[in-house]
């Protein structure tokens, strides 16, 4: 049983890892009743719907977690990413990791004299695709060339299964954007790379996610980041599902 | 990253702002009362996420000891200490630089309690402890 230390915890734009102390991912099904007359004196039930909750814990920083939260008010949909047992203790492509799409539902500030401060946010699964289960294709990392990333065996995908693609900015210097690109292929080589999701060019901090339908028997995927302009540099994670 | 001997350097540097107080930085093998002895904190590694650079918790105790045995002027004297303000106040002292010479985050004095007859007689001195709670990475 792992013991949990390292969790890294990506919110938007936002790299939560150093201000957060707890988590939760909660996924649930809704119990639906259908029994009948003929179900002979027991509840008969199908699932229903699924939802998600997710809890965050964390320290109060002025320059992360307060506008974290606070600049997702009024129903914005952030993408929240999770990489709970990082190899080591430093995030590498491959590890696993959870995602969502979810929407700010509460902020709260828990203010008790001589303790530490904190805010804390609750959020609500927002997108079909509920609670993704997938790896990283990235760590975060500070680039200032075009990059191609580690590949990453995720296996393949069996129709009807998405992709999912999923990233983060964390900042941008000097005159950078980002565009960042999902592509797979069949061997390890990658000799004949096929562009899976390209998301369109990012200029600010933030998330960015897409998503691609086609099935393929490819086994191996990576991630290229296509930086533009000419000073600077662009620090960016990312990671991918498929289910 | 802070270390233990930072933060320590920097309650002693706090402390050392109380005219008259002989200030030392760890456990010594005798004193010179008044005096204020950090002694090692007890930690709380994981208080966030990310190992190397997770927020610590460090819980100082501070010791004043004012006076060989029990004397009405000693209880007095380290009344001064405790009081929460004046220019002799430890919490006073010390919370004027929550950061420690930049090396903390936030700290905070959050008790004082006078030794009791057993510590008393088992450090020969009349004072009272205080419990100094700091984060730092």
């Amino acid at each position: 049983m792992p013991v949990l230390k390292d969790c890294n915890i990506w919110f938007g734009g936002y790299d939560l890892t150093s201000v957060a102390n707890e988590l939760s991912i909660e996924t649930m099904y809704a119990d639906v009743d259908v029994t009948t007359f003929g179900s002979t004196g027991a509840h008969t039930r199908v699932g229903g719907l699924q939802d998600s909750n997710i809890s965050l814990m964390t320290f109060l920083d002025t320059s992360i977690s307060e506008p974290a939260f606070f600049g997702d008010r009024g129903g914005v949909v952030e993408l929240v990413t999770a990489v709970a047992f990082p190899t080591g203790g430093t995030v590498t492509a491959g590890d696993r990791c959870y995602a969502a799409r979810a929407m700010l539902k509460t902020i709260s500030d828990p203010m008790k004299v001589g303790d530490a401060a904190k805010i804390n946010a609750t959020l609500s699964g927002a997108q079909a695709e509920g609670v993704l289960q997938g790896m990283v294709l990235a760590p975060k990392a500070t680039i200032s060339a075009t990059t191609t990333g580690s590949i990453v065996t995720l296996g393949a995908q069996t129709a009807p299964q998405i992709a999912y693609f999923g990233v983060h900015v964390f900042s941008l210097t000097g005159d950078r954007t980002v565009t960042l690109k999902l592509q797979s292929a069949s061997g390890l080589a990658f000799g004949t790379a096929v562009d899976r999701v390209t998301l369109g060019t990012i200029s600010a901090a933030g998330s960015g996610f897409g998503t691609s339908s086609t099935a393929t028997g490819h086994q191996y995927w990576r991630v290229v980041a296509t930086l533009g302009g000419t000073t600077g540099s662009v620090s960016f994670a990312a990671f991918a599902s498929i289910q | 990253m802070a270390t233990i001997a930072q933060l320590r350097a920097g309650l002693v540097d706090r402390l050392s702002t109380i005219q008259g107080l002989q200030v030392y930085g760890a456990e010594p093998g005798s004193i010179t009362p008044p005096a204020a002895v950090v002694v090692t904190p007890s930690i709380t590694y994981h208080a966030s996420f990310n190992s190397d650079g997770a927020l610590k918790q460090y819980s100082f105790r501070v010791m004043v000891l004012v006076a060989q045995g029990l004397l009405d002027e000693a209880a007095y004297s380290l009344d001064e200490y405790a009081d929460p303000t004046g220019v002799l106040s430890v919490r006073a002292a010390i919370e004027d630089d929550p950061t420690l010479n930049g090396f903390a985050e936030s700290l905070i004095v959050t008790d004082f309690r006078p030794l009791n007859a057993e510590e008393v007689a088992s450090l020969q001195y009349w004072g009272g402890s205080f419990d100094v709670t700091v984060y730092a990475r």
